[in-house]
């Protein structure tokens, strides 16, 4: 029924995001092949966290909003197969601030978001598995678990 | 700016701090509304994000409402005056979204802060009202010194008139010269508490959107406040205070503030209710019974899903809902039984041109069972027996013609109009032995 607010609120992010973010993150607009800008689809970067075994990786997530942002989540995806026990096999990241039904609110910001899901990388839950390997792995075999992590930040090194 | 080539405008704009950002649009507020936990957005920026099915919630704490309260025309004024040039664009840019859509938001007079001081004070007429609620409050605690300091509250009321109108001069003037955008055009009188007329202490905005110190609008012998202005009741138990507000007070005024903070002490210590009470008034909500699962097992009221109340703002309504026939908007113009029946005249939320000689008809809700069959099957399964006791019994509703008519309904109604279509020819029978089958098949 209405025009909604996606874009705008997005165009706001954007200059938000411009004006001051956190070190070492990545988060901007898709270019479409023709040149235009479509500010639904963001390209986004992770720094891993130092001193953790994620330090040193830069995680590429991508993030889909809908029209009905920002009265809905929007979607952030890691690569497919992307190794952590709450990431889905599709790399859709399973984080309670991005389930419309218990803990997002449209006052969240593509930067919380981001923030959000650094902080979800060394601290999973355990309460909520998404994918079998990486949970299983977390909670019966920490050394291999560690190993696997360790390998998975140097796929992907920062983009200099 | 970003670009290089931007809007002209758009370069000249003042620098908006992040309190007055909305959270969710990032722009500068346009139309504030004030949710009872204290938070504040657009009034299209809530709108939007409210859930048209159930209760929703506040976009920054998630704090459940089910009122859409009404715009804070105090906060809209100053926001007006300090940034005029931001305020001009986004009544633009609002102006040609409402357009787009089709629906308008309140309109108020350009005469700013005239009307506000008209109508946010209370008027002594009303003073009764005020009164009472001093007495309430002092003869709870049982103290003979609070009412010395209710009376001294009311003497300044008789000096406010001149002061107000001195202010009203002045305020004119400012809305002549616009441009220079500095502080220090806001006065004290644009941040009169309505009740004391003092400089607002702790606001609180309530649901209708008028703004009150809460020492002067909480009345703990009552578990619920009331608006002395408009006489509507704030919903949801006692409303928090507007943090932003009040940090912009105590950053405009830091001395005053400061002592009216300080006066304000002694009296709240034993007249605001404890935390631990406004929790219990906060649980008690003003909407009887509104419980979502026992409405989907067919036990609570009926609720209109889509729709809210022009004057209180509850939405979805839940209970019995009054239709405006003669209201052409395409919004719509409807009630709640308790607005239906208390005489308060208010306009409605968007705008619509509703006057007292306008008809109601009583609209029925949709039909449960087929808006439940739609979503929740599985979840009667296991509760099949009340169903049936429920929709067993034969419901006399003569619904269906009414709602097909109202080709005017916004497209959560739609949704729900082809489900409950889509049901009907999908089981192929009447209501009774819809119901019948369904439980049945377990």
């Amino acid at each position: 029924m209405s025009a909604g607010i996606a874009r705008g609120r997005l165009a706001e992010e954007r200059k938000a995001w411009r004006k001051n973010h956190p070190h070492g993150f990545v988060a901007k607009p898709e270019t479409v092949p023709d040149g235009t800008v479509n500010l639904m689809v963001w390209h986004c970067s992770i720094p891993g966290k130092t001193g953790t075994d994620w330090e040193g990786g830069c995680y590429p997530v991508t993030i889909h909003f809908s029209e009905d942002y920002p009265s809905k989540p929007p979607k952030c995806k890691f690569p497919q197969g992307f190794f952590h026990p709450n990431v889905y096999p599709s790399g859709t990241v399973c984080l309670s601030i991005l389930n419309e039904d218990s803990g997002w609110r449209p006052a969240i910001t593509v930067k919380q978001i981001l923030v959000g899901i650094q902080d979800l990388l060394d601290q999973p839950n355990p309460a909520d598995p998404a994918q079998t390997e990486g949970y299983h792995l977390f909670i019966q075999d920490a050394i291999e678990y560690k190993k696997r992590v360790k390998l998975q930040a140097k796929q992907y090194p920062p983009l200099v | 700016m970003e670009n290089g080539h931007e809007d002209h405008d758009e370069i000249q704009i003042e620098e908006i701090p992040d309190e007055f950002q909305c959270c969710v649009c990032l722009e500068l507020l346009y139309k504030p509304v004030v949710l009872g936990c204290g938070h504040i957005a657009c009034f299209w920026c809530i709108f939007k994000a409210m859930n048209t099915w159930r209760e929703s919630n506040c976009p920054i704490c998630r704090h459940p409402y089910h009122h859409f309260p009404s715009i804070c025309r105090l906060m809209h004024y100053l926001l007006l005056k300090l940034y005029p040039l931001a305020s001009a664009r986004r009544v633009k840019q609002v102006a040609e979204e409402e357009r787009e859509v089709g629906s308008c938001s309140p309109e108020f007079d350009d005469d700013l802060s005239e009307s506000h001081c008209k109508t946010d004070l209370v008027p002594e007429t009303a003073s009764p009202h005020y009164v009472s609620l001093q007495k309430c409050g002092s003869a709870g605690e049982g103290n003979h010194s609070s009412i010395d300091i209710s009376l001294d509250t009311v003497v300044p009321a008789t000096s406010s008139s001149e002061i107000n109108k001195d202010a009203i001069s002045k305020n004119l003037n400012f809305a002549d010269e616009h441009t220079s955008a500095s502080e220090k055009q806001v006065l004290m009188t644009d941040l009169l508490c309505g009740i004391c007329k003092l400089l607002l202490c702790k606001p609180v905005v309530l649901n209708c959107g008028h703004v009150y110190c809460e020492n002067c609008v909480i009345n703990p012998s009552d578990k619920l406040c009331r608006c002395p202005v408009c006489q509507l009741e704030h919903p949801n138990g006692y409303p928090n205070i507007c943090l932003i507000l009040e940090h912009y007070l105590e950053e405009q005024f830091p001395e005053l503030y400061a002592e009216r903070k300080r006066a304000s002490v002694e009296r709240s210590d034993c007249q605001i209710p404890s935390k631990r009470n406004r929790d219990e008034a906060a649980g008690c909500k003003s909407v009887p019974g509104f419980d979502l699962s026992a409405w989907l097992t067919g036990g609570g009221p009926q609720v209109h899903f889509g729709v809210g109340c022009d004057y209180c703002g509850m939405c979805p309504i839940v209970g019995e809902r009054y239709k405006c026939k003669d209201c052409t908007e395409k919004i719509g113009f409807d009630l709640c039984e308790g607005c239906y029946k208390s005489s308060s005249k208010l306009s409605g939320r968007f705008n619509q041109q509703h006057t007292p000689e306008h008809q109601f008809e009583l609209i029925q809700a949709l039909q449960v069972r087929n808006v439940v069959l739609r979503l929740q099957p599985e979840r009667l399964e296991g509760n099949n027996s009340d169903f049936q006791l429920e929709y067993g019994v034969p419901r006399s509703l003569e619904v269906r013609p009414l709602e097909e008519d109202s080709s005017e309904t916004n497209s959560p109604r739609d949704d729900l109009r082809d489900g409950q279509v889509g049901n009907i020819s999908s089981s192929g029978t009447g209501d009774d032995d819809g119901g019948r089958e369904y439980a049945d098949r377990d």
